[in-house]
């Protein structure tokens, strides 16, 4: 019969326009769904403890194409390597993820973080103090070195 | 009490007349009347076109799992606010080959046509400008001027687009025309009067519910869709079709003159849907809600199907809209008029 597609159309638009669960997701309010091995900053990982995994190795300094991670380390009388200072220029970096296949330790992986804009040009400086905190990655328990810092 | 909220503003209306003729002159306190009523109805008509809008973004957003204007104000209740603000801080541009005076003057020729279907358009009992005794002729003649606004539009700008796009208005305005007029014959045939006002008393035999649509069903799907081709809506929008000439007869109006092409098309949009609303839904006419609150509901509600259809179906190719008009809806509606006859006649002989 004429006009029955239109209906069908018509049930269908209606039975959208009743829908809650709309396509559309309200950013700064909500959230949008991060798929496990989403690729964001590289942050730290820590040990359940608080202690961080990183052995101060600097493998990933040599794995990053870029340059972009920046390392001091020192030692301390009893011969522990400890990081005194860990950064990565964000703007540089280019998230490929060669410091976290490097990492012999998975001290450095991928987190979820892509709110990566500043005012400054030394706000996109992430160093240990300000950004590399716990995330909520699932914990990979393979402690093989001595915990530093 | 209730004859107060149901009659508020033929009493509002008495009141100010009253209260003006108590100190000046008669002629003068009626011209202030007419010109506090008339200004009410442009007031009237600009808030109904922001909620109009408004509605419009919002629902054919959530046919389209999106959210649409929620941002300013409340729920985006304020966006159309901000939409008219921003429209009229924008710079006013006339293109340099533009011929001035038609250029200006169309959107004029808009806005005024669309104004003055609402003087036939009763929102309740008493509330109607002017009780026209050929009110619906009168609507129809008006509501089709648009397109001589529109065809002064693109032929002012002087830009090809422009031009296409009111040689088609012109085209399917004209079609549709005729398979409108005759939709509401058999309205007018049922109630014998052109009157608007007498169309929604002849509705209220069976204590208020023998609404046209019951008798007239093919006449008000005609209406209803040459009404849709009438105001260049979708799925017969091909006047403004964005794909096909970017946005028609109103690409070089920019600012106000854009905001009064958008005015007077909402403006006409929601004198169709109320003259659909008296002609076959029984106007206001409807047990407990004040009548003027019944009629705004039924209005919405209709308006309400052409933001539905705008939501569902595609925009039609040219000739199948001329197919439409000429194959279909002229002979259903000529067939509507013979049957409506047909029953009138039966009605008289058998019944009274």
């Amino acid at each position: 019969m004429i006009g029955t597609g239109i209906l069908k159309g018509m049930i269908v638009t209606f039975d959208h326009m009743m829908r809650t669960q709309k396509e559309t997701v309200a950013y700064p309010e909500e959230r949008v769904y991060t798929p496990p091995r989403f690729r964001g900053a590289p942050a730290w990982v820590f040990a359940p403890n608080g202690h961080a995994r990183c052995v101060g190795c600097g493998i990933c300094v040599f794995a990053c194409p870029h340059g972009v991670i920046e390392m001091r380390t020192s030692e301390t009388a009893d011969k522990v390597r400890m990081v005194d200072y860990y950064s990565i220029h964000i703007t540089r970096c280019l998230f490929c993820g060669l410091c976290v296949e490097a990492c012999p330790f998975r001290a450095i992986e991928m987190s979820d973080e892509f709110e990566l804009a500043g005012y400054q040009r030394n706000d996109l400086t992430y160093t240990l103090k300000d950004w590399l905190g716990p995330n909520d990655r699932e914990y990979h328990d393979v402690p093989r070195a001595q915990v530093a810092t | 009490m209730s004859n107060f909220i149901n009659n508020f503003f033929p009493i509002a209306a008495n009141w100010i007349g009253t209260a003006l003729a108590s100190f000046l002159p008669g002629w003068i306190a009626n011209i202030i009347q007419i010109v506090i009523s008339i200004s009410f109805f442009f007031v009237f008509g600009t808030i109904v076109v922001m909620s109009l809008v408004y509605l419009e973004r919002r629902i054919i957003a959530f046919m389209q799992d999106r959210l649409g204007p929620n941002r300013v104000g409340p729920q985006g209740l304020l966006q159309p606010i901000a939409d008219v603000l921003k429209l009229f801080s924008k710079e006013d541009i006339v293109p340099t080959n533009a011929d001035p005076i038609v250029f200006k003057l169309s959107t004029i020729v808009m806005v005024v046509s669309a104004l003055l279907v609402y003087a036939v358009i009763p929102f309740g009992p008493g509330m109607i400008i002017s009780d026209l005794n050929i009110g619906i002729l009168y609507a129809i003649a008006i509501a089709s001027l648009t397109a001589i606004g529109m065809l002064m539009a693109g032929w002012g700008s002087n830009n090809k687009y422009a031009l296409l796009g009111a040689m088609r208005a012109a085209a399917q305005v004209i079609s549709y025309e005729i398979p409108l007029v005759f939709s509401v014959i058999g309205v007018v045939m049922i109630t014998g009067s052109l009157s608007t006002v007498s169309i929604v008393h002849g509705q209220a035999a069976w204590s208020g519910w023998r609404w046209n649509i019951i008798l007239q069903p093919i006449g008000f799907v005609v209406y209803f869709i040459a009404a849709t081709a009438e105001l260049n809506r979708t799925p017969f929008d091909l006047m403004e079709a964005e794909s096909e000439i970017v946005a028609g007869y109103h690409i070089e109006y920019s600012g106000v003159r854009f905001a009064l092409f958008f005015l007077a098309e909402y403006l006409n949009a929601f004198a169709v849907a109320a003259l659909g609303a008296t002609l076959f839904f029984g106007g206001w006419l409807g047990p407990f809600l004040p009548p003027y609150v019944w009629f705004l509901i039924k209005t919405y509600m209709l308006f309400f199907v052409f933001y539905w259809m705008r939501g569902t179906l595609p925009r039609v190719r040219i000739d199948q809209l001329m197919g439409l008009a000429w194959k279909y809806l002229l002979p259903a509606a000529l067939a509507n008029v013979v049957i409506t006859g047909v029953g009138i006649w039966v009605y008289q002989v058998l019944i009274a």
